[in-house]
């Protein structure tokens, strides 16, 4: 539950708050024109919001022509409050900041943090989160929430991890172990359910969004490819909150590499980063590929056949209008994305005749805190919907 | 004195061969039913016509007692929604994008509504069938080919052009069987009427002392599997517990996707009953996981061969409760 300060109870409110957050900036004409509220109505609710700090004027818009008044032009009072949203991976963490107008203003990834697994978790993660809030000065009174997303079988309504083997997590109370250590809303959510909430949310794309898109996160230390879904337009978690994991086992990064050098040589760049750090990342392979790199350019063809055998059997039974692609791969979006469409679309056109159609494939624009600003979304809806 | 009318709507189920029609009340008891040829190849024109006039012989077989409040029709093939429409199906050649709605409506003085045939045996089965109580579910029919139907959130999931919850073609086995899709491995391959024939020829190669040799193996039905494995026939048990796996693989993957809660088994394959359930459960139990295992219940259907039409009826309910 989010604090009263922040609970708008009447849902014209909502309404009028909401298509500004849509719009950025509006005037009181055209937002009378989209809610088909009666100019009267609507600036009375456009008072008691500025009045509740909600809203601001940002500006006196321009007239085309010299008659008339110019529109005042309404926007979302940006500093009214703020929400964090954190991916949890294991020894890894990923926070964004967002503030009330749905702006990052703040974006950071802590790798190789011990802590950050099994029973300190939670603790680990309530420290994090603390010295990001104490850092960007955010007062306590205008932190909304905070929305956590993980690997694993979450169960967003009751806060609990039934399990992830990636965080090594067995039946906690995450939910509450973070609201009683941070004393703010905590909202919990599977990292690929996240990611779809983030897509829903925040994808920069001029047309509305199709009402059912599958959201695939693949992320280094995370060898499960997990899927979150929008369907029929809202989130779909299943009986229990549980949907969305295929287990589609990804190969360890190493061992593809290896197996790249035994087929390319010891030659190759990504080899001789390999013998002198005795360690690659993902980024790393994705670096070494966008210079041609043989070892690369195979390791990143196996990961995409993983993905592609994922898209085909999501496609086959749930045939989405859209399926976007996120978490660390997506900064190879310009090496493998050929060779994923390509491959779906073989693989499915016996299909097409009984009405399967290809989805429209795309790579998040928000790249690598694509989860992370999902988790925060948590609370949008609690505000705006 | 003035009496109050029951409300009732009007289900109809269009395939190939037969129509089925009804007159279905309001708790999903079919109150009047009727069967016909649908004569597919005389042309749609026809054949509306004929709904048309047989409907009408229905709601004046019912009496004045009840008020018809809308017309709901399954159709075997790929529907847009949208536009009520029948885009193909293969069982009714010359039917290409034939607007099923407008052409009923034209006709009939009620709201017509159309969707695909499985997804209102799935809607009907939730309603009033195998399916009452739950949010989540999959409704999978075992015939010639393996068809299905999705209720997610309570609704019917249609997906991209209407064509979501292709279970049959959902792939259980790399480079498997060839399917009648074309492809290898799927589902229908393995638990659809021809995939259990072709592979109870395999069978019986290795095991000629079964009862099932004294039938012709391409005449060999369901039913006759059915009738060996009650008596002990090694052979049809071991088929129905590779149909059971098979299903039961697909249905752990469907499970881990959607984490569903029930999945409510039709067709005249799922006859044999706990001889394909069972494996399918044990199946199910290997791949899914276990918070998805211990949602999912898999149950035979209720409402049998008349699933599609109280789901069309449903239909119509919905979508009278709608205006």
């Amino acid at each position: 539950m989010i604090a009263k300060s922040f609970q708008i109870k009447i849902p014209s409110h909502k309404i009028v708050l909401n298509t500004i957050r849509c719009h950025k900036e509006i005037s009181g004409a055209e937002l009378s024109r989209i809610t088909k509220y009666q100019p009267s109505t609507l600036v009375y609710i456009l008072r008691s919001l500025q009045k509740a700090g909600f809203i601001k004027v940002s500006r006196v818009g321009s007239l085309p022509g010299s008659a008339g008044k110019p529109p005042t032009l309404w926007s979302l009072e940006p500093d009214r409050g703020f929400i964090v949203g954190v991916e949890l991976i294991p020894y890894e963490f990923r926070i964004t900041v967002i503030n009330f107008a749905c702006q990052v203003i703040h974006q950071q990834h802590i790798v190789d943090f011990v802590d950050l697994y099994g029973d300190k978790t939670a603790a680990t993660a309530a420290i994090l989160i603390k010295e990001t809030i104490e850092k960007l000065n955010i007062p306590k009174e205008k932190l909304i929430g905070v929305g956590v997303a993980l690997p694993g079988l979450v169960d967003r309504t009751h806060g609990l991890v039934h399990y992830s083997r990636r965080l090594n997590l067995h039946n906690i109370a995450l939910q509450k172990q973070l609201a009683d250590s941070l004393a703010l809303p905590v909202e919990i959510v599977n990292d690929a359910n996240a990611g779809a909430l983030g897509v829903w949310w925040h994808l920069d794309s001029p047309e509305p969004l199709p009402p059912n898109v599958v959201f695939l996160t693949l992320n280094e230390k995370i060898r499960e490819m997990g899927a979150g879904m929008l369907l029929n337009g809202t989130l779909y978690e299943g009986a229990q909150g549980t949907a969305g994991e295929i287990f589609v086992k990804l190969p360890a990064l190493r061992k593809l590499i290896e197996k790249g050098i035994k087929k390319y040589g010891d030659d190759q760049p990504l080899a001789a980063c390999l013998h002198k750090t005795g360690n690659v990342s993902l980024s790393e392979v994705i670096l070494y590929g966008k210079q041609n790199c043989h070892i690369s350019n195979y390791v990143l063809k196996c990961f995409s056949k993983f993905i592609v055998a994922e898209i085909i059997r999501i496609v086959e039974f749930l045939n989405p209008d859209l399926i976007v692609i996120g978490g660390d791969i997506t900064e190879a979006r310009e090496l493998i994305y050929d060779y994923i469409t390509k491959n779906v679309k073989n693989s499915l056109k016996s299909i097409f005749p009984i009405g399967i159609i290809m989805p429209d494939i795309r790579f998040s624009d928000i790249g690598i805190y694509s989860v992370s600003l999902g988790a925060s979304s948590l609370f949008l809806r609690k505000l705006f919907i | 004195m003035n009496v109050q009318k029951q409300a009732a709507w009007i289900g109809m189920d269009l395939g190939g061969t037969n129509i089925k029609f009804g007159l279905v009340l309001a708790n999903g008891t079919i109150h009047l039913q009727k069967k016909l040829d649908s004569e597919i190849p005389f042309g749609y024109k026809y054949v509306f016509d004929k709904i048309a006039g047989y409907t009408r012989e229905l709601i004046h077989a019912a009496g004045s007692d009840f008020v018809v409040k809308g017309f709901g029709i399954g159709v075997p093939g790929l529907i847009d929604i949208k536009n009520q429409m029948l885009v193909e199906a293969s069982n009714f050649p010359g039917w290409k994008n034939v607007k099923i709605g407008y052409e009923l409506e034209k006709r009939l003085d009620f709201k017509v509504s159309v969707d695909n045939d499985a997804n209102l045996a799935a809607l009907g089965e939730y309603k009033f069938g195998a399916g009452r109580g739950v949010t989540e579910m999959l409704m999978v029919t075992l015939g010639s080919g393996v068809g299905s139907g999705l209720i997610l959130n309570g609704a019917i999931y249609h997906g991209s052009r209407s064509a979501a919850g292709e279970f049959g073609h959902t792939i259980i086995q790399k480079d498997g069987p060839l399917c009648a899709c074309g492809r290898r491995g799927c589902v229908e391959a393995f638990v659809g009427k021809y995939g259990i024939q072709r592979r109870i020829k395999e069978l019986l190669v290795d095991y000629p002392r079964s009862i099932l040799r004294e039938i012709e193996p391409h005449n060999i039905t369901p039913e006759d599997i059915y009738n060996a494995a009650v008596k002990g026939d090694k052979t049809a048990l071991l088929l129905f517990q590779e149909v059971g796996e098979s299903l039961g693989v697909g249905l752990g993957n469907v499970a881990n996707l959607l984490n569903l809660e029930r999945v409510v088994i039709g067709g005249g394959i799922s006859n044999a009953g706990e001889l394909i359930f069972k494996p399918a459960r044990e199946t199910l139990a290997q791949i899914a996981f276990k918070t998805n295992f211990e949602t999912i219940t898999l149950v035979p259907a209720h409402l049998g061969e008349n699933a599609g039409l109280v789901g069309s009826a449903c239909l119509a309910m919905q979508i009278s409760e709608k205006f």
